[in-house]
């Protein structure tokens, strides 16, 4: 059982392309969220989730991308039954969606997820903080799926990205450091 | 080939017996993530089918998890540690039969798992878990097998 041949550098290079990051701060960007703050600086940047999609008009590179990138590349090696148990290495098929999904949810991740592979090939992304735990899974062939579970109320949500309406606050509570 | 039917079976898989499950780096997030000298936490991705293709190529109806089981391990000689032997950069996991027969969700709902007997060539203790309600298994079903699963020979990292 094998994964298409290629090299997973070239290919996320291929997806990120399009992106230039704007000049800024001392992280080479500045943040939605700074942004924001600086015209109201007395709030905590994980309390203020940014307003949504357009305000993050300009396209910018978090400071944890590069280590997802890193992480991907390091997948990437993995052979056939990595996990002992006959999965497939990491399959190429799932990588647009993920790059596309984390670049496109940027703003509302405030910290790098965990990255594992999954029995199919494909790639879990997980976050965990006192708010909530929420995972991103990414399989060839499957649309992407929500997981999250609210600390507090320990009520569970399993269901599609694109049935999920309140995908950036869960991801902004989940990868929050508090 | 011949197709196994998954039934629970909890005459040779008592609700006594331990289940093990290696554990990789990879399925937990990467060693480089793990704190030094800790054991990392386990995670629900340790805990799921193996890919539909592979069940069936391996003969069985439908989405199931290996396992390897303690009661048959015990009665060859073996002590958990066997299972590492040709994996020696692997983890185990535990869980406990009956944990699993009597799995719930985070919400109180039950998701009972089936468990049986499975050997194969050079693993007589090899066994499989399937969800006895729907497959493949939900997320929030590999969670509640996460929250009642331990280390029995944790992943370290030690620089």
């Amino acid at each position: 059982m094998g994964g298409k041949e290629m090299n997973f550098s070239s290919a996320i290079a291929f997806e990120t392309s399009s992106e230039s990051s704007p000049p800024g701060g001392p992280l080479g960007y500045y943040p939605t969220w700074q942004r924001e703050q600086n015209s109201s600086s007395s709030i905590s940047s994980s309390e203020v989730l940014p307003a949504n999609r357009a305000s993050a008009s300009a396209r910018m590179t978090p400071h944890w991308m590069a280590g997802v990138f890193r992480r991907i590349v390091d997948l990437s090696k993995r052979n056939d039954d990595w996990d002992s148990y006959g999965a497939p290495r990491l399959q190429v098929e799932v990588l647009r969606a993920f790059v596309q999904t984390l670049e496109g949810y940027s703003y509302a991740i405030q910290n790098e997820p965990l990255i594992s592979l999954t029995s199919n090939g494909g790639l879990l992304c997980s976050w965990e903080s006192s708010q909530a735990s929420m995972d991103l899974s990414f399989e060839v062939a499957e649309v992407t799926r929500v997981y999250y579970e609210d600390a507090a109320t320990g009520q569970e949500f399993d269901l599609s990205l694109h049935e999920c309406e309140t995908v950036e606050k869960w991801l902004w509570r989940a990868s929050s450091s508090s | 080939m011949r197709t196994v039917d998954l039934q629970d079976d909890p005459i040779n898989v008592p609700d006594s017996a331990i289940l093990y499950r290696r554990v990789d780096w990879d399925r937990i997030g990467g060693r480089d993530r793990a704190i030094i000298g800790t054991p990392p936490k386990l995670s629900a991705n340790c805990f799921t089918d193996y890919p539909e293709t592979k069940a069936r190529e391996y003969g069985f109806d439908g989405p199931c998890m290996s396992v390897a089981i303690s009661t048959v391990l015990i009665k060859l000689g073996y002590t958990p540690e066997k299972l590492l032997e040709k994996h020696p950069e692997y983890g185990l996991a535990k869980i406990l039969a009956r944990d699993l027969r009597t799995l719930k969700k985070a919400d109180g709902s039950d998701c009972p798992q089936g468990i049986m007997l499975a050997a194969i060539d050079d693993e007589p203790w090899h066994g499989v878990v399937f969800d006895l309600n729907e497959r493949p298994r939900k997320s929030a079903v590999s969670k509640a097998i996460f929250r009642v699963a331990d280390w029995e020979i944790p992943l370290i990292r030690d620089s």
